[in-house]
């Protein structure tokens, strides 16, 4: 048998190299994990095999306390996720492009922007789901999530575009509306895409928690909060956790993929 | 030959916190169609904003400027235009740069793609039509500029400092470039430079500006044909005096 | 290789062999990091079904002549009728949420699930709402058909709405069925022995006078009860005295027909079957045996603690918010009754049972006073 050599120019090697690694990161990981929850010793931290046979069960049975499947909760979070992402998409770069546009606007709208950009999103989840729905609600507290960072990329965006590029549209004969959606819309859209990125994990973090407070039709933040803090089922809880890690990886991952071919398009890397 | 750009008694303030700058101060200038007039001056004193203010994109104090006998009040696709940081787009190609401006004229595809190939050829860019611009050299996307510029057929093509941000060799390979590309074409050019050799490689005219508040100090005819040769005794001792000019002003600055 | 790679490579296989011995060598024994005793009962029955009377809803099947044998097709009606509901109920865990669930699957045979923008028929839908919140809740969303409060809110539902909301009281789903129960810690009780049976003296004495006062309504105690308990739940006078018509108190873990012990045993499969406790327990008497102890609260009927100690003892009692099956604690503070026997009771609310459980295993409340359910299934999964 010929010695196996890692050669670092070669495709197969690097991936193999990078998963090997990951891998092994992942499995000590779970090994922390077993001796610390054996070390502690209590319900409250179960042990990984738990956690996988109640993983098992539950995608096999759905929620018992419900009678929702795993399924069901997941795709009721992502509906609010997605209707709170369009929604902040749809006021967020508008406004934003606007704002970086007009300095009238700029300066106008900035005492506001500032007083409410420290209040942490999940702060609002109990004044939007009271003062709208429970339906509604939730969906809320995500758009303020990503409203930010959206709203504030677009921004930069605007304000960091070559002046150059503009005036070299006007004496090519471009019109403001031509200028609009052909040089500021295409300059900012690497902003936009780093805003989303950046506004994805933030929108995870808030329809979970929101979810724990409104808990209508079910979702991944419901199902949490009912087996910890009503049910007291540990390893059920650990599961939602886990949904919750992968739902969140495989969002912001796709926003991450999306805004680096974008940026890559664009050639503003 | 008639007279086709008109600058008439054109004078420039910009105000900034109750302080007025007075960067140009009254200046007159005709230029003829199919001349290449070079501006030179000391740095700042204003070159650039004379060649916005052709463009459009900067308005004139007082004073008028005429093109083909229309006054000008904003920037058209009659007057185009090269920036010395080329104001590529990045997120379009070669080919789609240098198509820009049909777009926006809304000329149909087909034709827009053989008049951009031609284009392309004339600037020698057609291994490149489908490159992005970050992979071009400076050099390669200057001409990608003037292709852009030269495409839409302008009357008056301008150029501020084209040349500016690239070494020592490509310029002059660049201005020879030009100088082929020129006799291809019909084009009036009005072409800002710092470089005296550059403008005296290219011109018909050369105005030299003062310091600024910025007034036409000389204007220089150099009826030579082209290709120049920048070691002909002419063409050094004419270097010699413009630089002794421009220096004189740095001085009393 | 180098040194590096190498130490890295044995403490890696270091690392895994002996967390790998350490995995299955260790021993799982139980340490008890919660454990909750039951100490002393608090009432039974005290809730109620409320319905849009419009929908034609009972408990049982109604023949058309009274006391014969319903048809099949009343039955099919029956079922119709309940068949795509929602009701509002305080949780799942709540003892109310249980009796839904139990009447939906084994009487009805429909299935019990959480409302989800769909009434299709098959099943009976149910959105928690806390009982404080279900009648403004049922105002504000047509798609809820009805709720399953505790009191005063049942009775505050009847007088804003009308009787004819009324569907059952709890107790003709499960009669004298327990209710709310004084809970403690068992740490708190095995070290602090005479705090216990002070507190004890106390609430006893309360529900002693509670009940004298019920027994006549025209007398000043009734009307001094009254207030103390629209004080306590923030309802009006109207809405308390009707809801003291639908529960009775009482302390004795020995009261009623079914010894509570047995009660409890027999929840135990019910809960593992609803996924409320998620660990077997193979001996549900004998578990339920440990659960309630009488101890404390025989030795109080016995004799009050008498001790009246000049040194005050500071007791952390957690509660349910607007809860009149507490009435007994209410009226012990109201009272100065446990002044009386030396104990300063330091008072939480919580929005229900599970939450008390919660402030239990946070260790910020010595005794609580909630469901039956929650202590129960809360003991057992957090053991």
């Amino acid at each position: 048998m010929s010695k196996f050599k890692y050669d670092s120019e070669r495709r197969s090697h690097r991936f193999g190299r990078t998963l090997l690694i990951m891998a092994v990161s992942l499995v000590t990981m779970i090994y922390i994990w077993w001796i610390l929850a054996i070390i502690l010793n209590t319900p409250v931290i179960p042990t990984p095999d738990l956690v996988w046979d109640a993983f098992l069960n539950l995608f096999r049975n759905g929620d018992p306390n419900t009678n929702l499947s795993m399924w069901d909760h997941m795709f009721a979070s992502l509906k609010r996720f997605i209707g709170g992402f369009i929604l902040a998409f749809a006021v967020a770069v508008p406004l934003g492009l606007l704002i970086g546009y007009s300095k009238f606007l700029d300066e106008f709208t900035k005492p506001i922007l500032e007083i409410l950009k420290p209040i942490a999103p999940i702060a609002w989840a109990p004044v939007f789901i009271f003062a709208t729905t429970v339906a509604i609600g939730p969906i809320l507290v995500v758009f303020i999530g990503i409203f930010f960072p959206l709203l504030y990329n677009t921004i930069f965006g605007v304000k960091k575009m070559d002046p150059s590029l503009v005036d070299a549209s006007k004496t090519l004969g471009a019109s403001n509306g031509q200028i609009f959606y052909k040089v500021m819309l295409p300059c900012t859209t690497p902003f936009i895409m780093n805003g989303m990125r950046i506004g994805f994990g933030i929108g995870w973090m808030c329809i979970v928690a929101a979810e724990m407070i409104a808990p209508i039709g079910g979702g991944i933040g419901y199902f949490i909060s009912m087996q910890g803090l009503t049910l007291f089922n540990w390893p059920n809880v650990f599961v939602g956790l886990a949904i919750v890690s992968v739902l969140g990886l495989l969002t912001t991952g796709l926003a991450d993929y999306a805004y680096r071919m974008i940026a890559k398009r664009t050639g503003m890397e | 030959m008639s007279e086709y750009i008109e600058i008439n008694n054109v004078r420039k303030v910009f105000r900034q916190d109750d302080r007025e700058t007075v960067a140009i101060d009254d200046i007159s200038l005709s230029i003829k169609k199919e001349e290449l007039v070079s501006v030179l001056g000391p740095s700042g004193c204003g070159k650039t904003t004379v060649l916005r203010m052709i463009a459009g994109l900067t308005e004139p104090t007082t004073g008028e400027i005429f093109v083909d006998g229309n006054k000008v009040t904003a920037p058209g696709s009659d007057r185009g235009m090269v920036f010395q940081d080329f104001a590529l787009f990045p997120w379009r190609s070669v080919r789609k740069n240098i198509e820009f401006g049909l777009e926006i004229a809304k000329m149909p595809a087909a034709e827009r793609r053989e008049r951009v190939d031609k284009y392309i050829d004339i600037v020698g860019l057609t291994d490149f039509a489908d490159a992005r611009v970050h992979e071009l050299s400076g050099g390669m996307k200057q001409r990608v500029g003037i292709a852009r510029a030269m495409v839409n057929n302008p009357k008056v093509i301008l150029m501020d400092e084209p040349f500016g941000a690239l070494d020592a060799q490509t310029r002059n390979i660049m201005q020879a470039g030009l100088v082929r590309i020129l006799e291809k074409t019909d084009q009036t050019i009005v072409f800002v430079t710092h470089s005296v050799d550059e403008a005296i490689f290219l011109s018909d005219r050369i105005v030299i500006l003062t310091k600024r508040p910025a007034r036409i100090k000389e204007i220089i005819d150099i009826p030579w044909p082209r290709p120049r040769d920048r070691a002909s005794p002419e063409f050094t001792a004419l270097r010699k005096r413009i630089l002794t000019e421009l220096e004189k002003e740095n001085v009393l600055n | 290789m180098n040194t590096v790679t190498v130490i890295t490579v044995v403490g890696f296989l270091m690392f895994f062999s002996i967390g790998t011995a350490f995995i299955l060598t260790a021993e799982t024994e139980d340490t008890e990091h919660l454990d909750v005793n039951i100490i002393a009962k608090a009432n039974i029955n005290g809730s109620g079904i409320f319905a849009t009377p419009s929908l034609e809803l009972s408990m049982k099947p109604v023949p058309a002549i009274p006391g014969d044998e319903p048809t099949p097709a009343e039955i099919e009606a029956w079922k119709n009728a309940w068949s795509g509901t929602v009701f509002m109920t305080p949780g799942p865990g709540s003892i109310q949420h249980y009796m839904l669930n139990k009447f939906v699957v084994n009487d009805l045979g429909l299935d019990f699930n959480i409302y989800d923008n769909s009434k299709a028929p098959g099943a009976v839908y149910w959105t928690p709402v806390a009982p404080a919140a279900m009648l403004t809740f049922f105002k504000t969303n047509s798609y809820v058909d009805g709720g399953f409060p505790w009191e005063p809110c049942f009775s505050e539902v009847l007088i804003d709405l009308g009787f004819e909301y009324s569907v059952a009281t709890s107790d003709e789903l499960d009669e004298d069925h327990p209710c709310c129960m004084v809970a403690a810690k068992t740490s708190f009780l095995e070290a602090n022995e005479g705090a216990v049976l002070r507190f004890l003296s106390a609430y006893v004495e309360a529900l002693d006078w509670v009940n004298d006062a019920l027994a006549d309504k025209s007398g000043s105690d009734y009307q001094l009860l009254v207030t103390i308990a629209a004080g306590w739940t923030g309802k009006s006078t109207d809405v308390v005295s009707l809801a003291f018509e639908s529960l009775a108190y009482m302390y004795d873990l020995s009261s009623g027909s079914t010894p509570l012990e047995d009660y409890a045993a027999a929840l135990i499969p019910d809960f593992e079957e609803f996924k409320l406790i998620n660990k077997h327990i193979d001996d549900p008497t004998a578990f339920a045996s440990a659960f309630i102890n009488h101890k404390y609260i025989d030795k109080v009927m016995a004799e009050k603690s008498d001790e009246y100690p000049s040194k005050k003892v500071k007791i952390r009692v957690g509660h349910l918010t607007a809860d009149i099956h507490q009435i007994g604690l209410a009226v012990g503070i109201k009272l100065n009754l446990f002044d009386k026997y030396g104990v300063e009771v330091i008072t939480t609310e919580y929005g229900n049972g599970p939450a008390v459980m919660t402030a239990f295993g946070l260790g910020v409340i010595d005794i609580g006073i909630l469901g039956l359910p929650p202590a129960l299934y809360g003991t057992a999964n957090f053991r």
